[in-house]
C-alpha cells in the first residue's frame, strides 16, 4: 500500500503521482470518493425543509408607529427664528428609535416566513387644543375624518386625522406634509441588527408608493422576532390646512405604517 | 485471491456505493418538491370580483358619523382550483353632474359616474382631488374555508394596490381548491359626501354612491 495514503484517518491521497502509481483499485476508490464529494456538497447547501415551498400562503405584517409628535425630532438651533413652525428645521435624536406599537415581526411556530418586499404609508393627526378661531368645517381639513387610533377609529370632537401619501422627503414640504425617517431591522432573539446601516425610507417604497421588492426572498425561521426600528429625522406638518392658520393651536402627530410582504411556508 | 488490502478496498467500495445510493435518494426527494413548470395548456385566466357600495356621509367634526363596515365573499367555482396571482382595485363614484346654465350659474344636472384612479388624483392644479381624501378605508382578507388570514392587522387602503395603478401582486401564488370562500372586509374611515355643489370634486355636484370593486386575478387550474 502506498505510504502516503494513510487509511487510518480516512484521508484522500494528496500526491497525484501516488494515485497514478497505485493499483486500479485506488483509482476506483478515488473516483467514487469524488462522486460522493459532489453529492455531499449538493446536499450540504443550506437546505431547509421549506426551501422548495409546496404549501405556501401569502402573509403580510403591518407595523404601525406612532403617535410621533413634532417634538420627536430636535430642532437645529440656528434655524429657529421663532416665526412659526415652517421655520423650524428638525433633526432626529439618534439615540431614540420607535418600535412598532403593535409588536415586532414574530414568526410563529406555524412555519418559516419569507420576506419579499415592503411598502409604506403615513397618517397625520391634527387636534386643536383650543378654539382655533375659525370654523373647522368639513373641507377645512384635507382629510376631514376624525379618529384617534387608525386601527380602532374613534371619532371625537375637535379632532382630525390626515392621511398624506407623499410624506417622505418631498421637496415641496410647504404643500405636502412629510416625515423623514429610516429603519433598522433588529433581531431580538439573537440581539443583533440584520444589516450594517439604516435603510432610508426610499428603500422601502417604490415610486408613487408601489411595492418595493427584494431581489430574493429573505427567510426567517420559526420563533424569530424581528423588531423594525425607525428613527425619525424630521417631521413637518406642511400646509395641511387650506387656510393660513398657525399650527401652534394644534397638536400634530404623525403615524407611520410599514407593511412587510411575504409568505409563510406551512407543513406540506 | 485478493490480498487483505484489496479486500479492505473492496469493502470500502461497497460501503461507498451504499452511501451513493443514499445521497441520490436524498437528492431525488429534494427535487420532487420543486414546483412544477408553468404550463399554459393546463391553466386558464380567471378573475373573481367583489363589489362594495357605500353611501357618502355628510359629516363634520361637530357631528361625526360612524360608517359601518361591510364583508363580502366570493366562492371559487367547484371542481377547479383557482390560483390568485394579484389583487386589482378601482373606485367608482356615482352622483349628479354639475351643469352650467346659460346664465353661467352652476346647477345639479343628470346622473353620471366616474372611475377614480385608485392611487392618483383627479384633476390638476388646485382642483385636484385625491382618492383618499374622499373615500378611505381599512381592509382585511380572509380565507373562510381554512380559517386563515392574509395579514396580521387591518391594512390601509393604499396597500390594496401597488403605487398608482399597478395591481397588488401577491408574493406567492395562492392556490385555492374549488369551493373555497374568500372574504374581504372593508371598514371605511372616510366616505365624503356633501350636499353643496361647490364642494363636490371634478364634475360632481352630489356624490350619491361609492362603488369599490376588488378583483382577484389569477388562473383556473384545469388539470
Amino acid at each position: 500500500m502506498s505510504s502516503n495514503y494513510d487509511q487510518s484517518h480516512n484521508e484522500r491521497p494528496r500526491d497525484p503521482l501516488s494515485v497514478q502509481l497505485a493499483r486500479p483499485f485506488f483509482r476506483a476508490v478515488d473516483v467514487v470518493r469524488n462522486r460522493i464529494d459532489d453529492l455531499t456538497s449538493l446536499a450540504n447547501k443550506p437546505t431547509f425543509l421549506d426551501q422548495y415551498p409546496s404549501n405556501a400562503k401569502p402573509w403580510r405584517f403591518s407595523k404601525l408607529y406612532g403617535p410621533i409628535p413634532l417634538t420627536a425630532a430636535r430642532r437645529y438651533p440656528e434655524a429657529d427664528d421663532g416665526t412659526g413652525f415652517e421655520a423650524f428645521a428638525l433633526v432626529a435624536n439618534e439615540s431614540q428609535f420607535y418600535a412598532p406599537r403593535n409588536g415586532s415581526i414574530y414568526v410563529n411556530r406555524e412555519g418559516a416566513w419569507h420576506w419579499t418586499g415592503t411598502n409604506v404609508t403615513g397618517y397625520y393627526s391634527l387636534t386643536y387644543d383650543a378654539d382655533p378661531g375659525f370654523d373647522p368645517g368639513v373641507r377645512t381639513f384635507i382629510n376631514p375624518v376624525a379618529m384617534t387610533d387608525i386601527y380602532n377609529p374613534a371619532i371625537e370632537q375637535n379632532g382630525g386625522a390626515l392621511q398624506e401619501n407623499y410624506f417622505f422627503g418631498h421637496p415641496n414640504y410647504e404643500i405636502r406634509a412629510n416625515i423623514v425617517w429610516d429603519m433598522r431591522l433588529y433581531d431580538r432573539k439573537r440581539a443583533r441588527y440584520l444589516h450594517d446601516d439604516a435603510l432610508p425610507s426610499q428603500m422601502l417604497s417604490a415610486q408613487n408608493f408601489a411595492n418595493k421588492n427584494l431581489s430574493s426572498p429573505t427567510r426567517f425561521d420559526v420563533n424569530t422576532e424581528i423588531e423594525p426600528r425607525i428613527r425619525i429625522q424630521e417631521v413637518r406638518p406642511g400646509n395641511l390646512l387650506d387656510t393660513d392658520v398657525a399650527y401652534d393651536a394644534a397638536q400634530f402627530r404623525a403615524y407611520l405604517c410599514i407593511v412587510f410582504h411575504g409568505y409563510k411556508v406551512l407543513a406540506p | 485471491m485478493m490480498t487483505q488490502e484489496e479486500q479492505m478496498l473492496r469493502n470500502e467500495l461497497v460501503r461507498l456505493d451504499r452511501v451513493i445510493g443514499e445521497k441520490e435518494r436524498e437528492l431525488a426527494t429534494l427535487l420532487a418538491t420543486l414546483p412544477k413548470p408553468y404550463s399554459p395548456l393546463t391553466e386558464r385566466p380567471r378573475r373573481y370580483s367583489i363589489e362594495f357600495e357605500f353611501e357618502p356621509v355628510i359629516s363634520s367634526v361637530d357631528s361625526p358619523v360612524d360608517i359601518p363596515e361591510q364583508t363580502r365573499t366570493f366562492l371559487v367555482d367547484g371542481g377547479k382550483p383557482f390560483r390568485i396571482d394579484a389583487i386589482d382595485t378601482s373606485l367608482r363614484v356615482i352622483g349628479q353632474a354639475v351643469v352650467r346654465t346659460s346664465a353661467g350659474a352652476l346647477a345639479v344636472g343628470q346622473n353620471c359616474s366616474i372611475t377614480i384612479p385608485f392611487g392618483r388624483c383627479v384633476g390638476t392644479g388646485t382642483g385636484r382631488a385625491y382618492r383618499n381624501e374622499y373615500f378611505d378605508f381599512f381592509w382585511s382578507l380572509r380565507n373562510n374555508t381554512n380559517d386563515r388570514q392574509y395579514q396580521n392587522v387591518r391594512q390601509p387602503s393604499v396597500f390594496l394596490l401597488s403605487g398608482s395603478l399597478a395591481p397588488q401582486v401577491l408574493p406567492i401564488r395562492d392556490t385555492l381548491p374549488g369551493g373555497t370562500e374568500i372574504a374581504l372586509t372593508i371598514e371605511p374611515i372616510l366616505s365624503f359626501g356633501s350636499a353643496n355643489p361647490d364642494t363636490g370634486f371634478g364634475k360632481f355636484a352630489q356624490i350619491r354612491k361609492y362603488v369599490l370593486q376588488v378583483s382577484f386575478a389569477g388562473v383556473e387550474v384545469l388539470s
